[in-house]
């Protein structure tokens, strides 16, 4: 399957890498993220997984994220990669994390690399990768 | 048309003026022809945007360049060839990250 819905939401299921390190997240299987074109990052993810992948043992960059209220809040982060075992594809990217947040949200850095068809009608997502694997 | 003085290195020179005599023999304002051109050419790739395919990564320690690569795999390949400790490595991409960007409404301040 790889991308349904869950509830209203569309989401993907992907592993994230940090090869520098060695180290991935989930260790075995896969993780639900949550597609969020309102989003203009890679990925999102909670501090707990950042730290997981020991992305907070390479040195980090930060930038400023508009809040859907305006707000702002830094985000700090590093390179990553992310898989889509479904699709047998890999991107690299930005990864950041901030204070509180509590799940994977995946943004247009990494959707513009997909052909993406959210369906509600017979709820079905189709998902493609620009690139073949 | 503009006119400038600029200063080159002697072997730069050496080489350019090989160059307008073999492309434009001894007619005049061949010097300017390659110059243009050459300088075409540097403007063109300088604009060009990088394609999201392109992108390509360096690792900094202390701020010297100790590794590049095109995937991060690669970029890690390379630094444990070369015994390099990760811990504290930058990655830096051809594809600077933007500083501010929106959230989504997933995101909520904590």
């Amino acid at each position: 399957m790889g991308s349904y819905f869950l509830d209203n939401t569309p989401v993907l299921e992907i592993e994230i890498r940090n090869p520098i390190m060695n180290k991935a997240f989930p260790a075995e299987g896969k993780v639900v993220a949550v597609m969020d074109t309102g989003f203009e990052g890679f990925l999102l993810v909670p501090q707990d997984i950042f730290e997981k992948l020991s992305l907070n043992q390479l040195a980090l960059d930060g930038r400023r994220l508009i809040l859907a209220d305006g707000q702002y809040t830094q985000s700090v982060g590093t390179y990553g990669e992310v898989v889509v075992p479904n699709l047998g594809v890999k991107f690299d990217g930005f990864i950041e994390t901030i204070k509180g947040v509590e799940e994977i949200v995946i943004g247009t850095d990494l959707i513009e690399n997909m052909k993406l068809i959210l369906d509600y009608c017979t709820r079905r997502i189709e998902v493609e990768s620009c690139k073949k694997p | 048309m503009g006119t400038i003085t600029i200063s080159l290195d002697d072997n730069i020179e050496k080489k350019l003026r090989d160059l307008v005599k073999r492309m434009h023999g001894s007619r005049k304002g061949g010097l300017s022809k390659v110059i243009e051109s050459a300088l075409e050419n540097y403007f063109a790739s300088v604009d060009s945007p990088i394609k999201s395919d392109e992108a390509s990564f360096k690792a900094l320690k202390e701020g010297a360049v100790v590794a590049e690569a095109n995937t991060l795999e690669d970029l890690a390949s390379i630094l444990r060839k070369i015994g390099i400790e990760p811990r504290g490595i930058r990655i830096i991409s051809s594809k600077p990250i933007r500083p501010i960007v929106h959230g989504g409404y997933r995101i909520k301040q904590s």
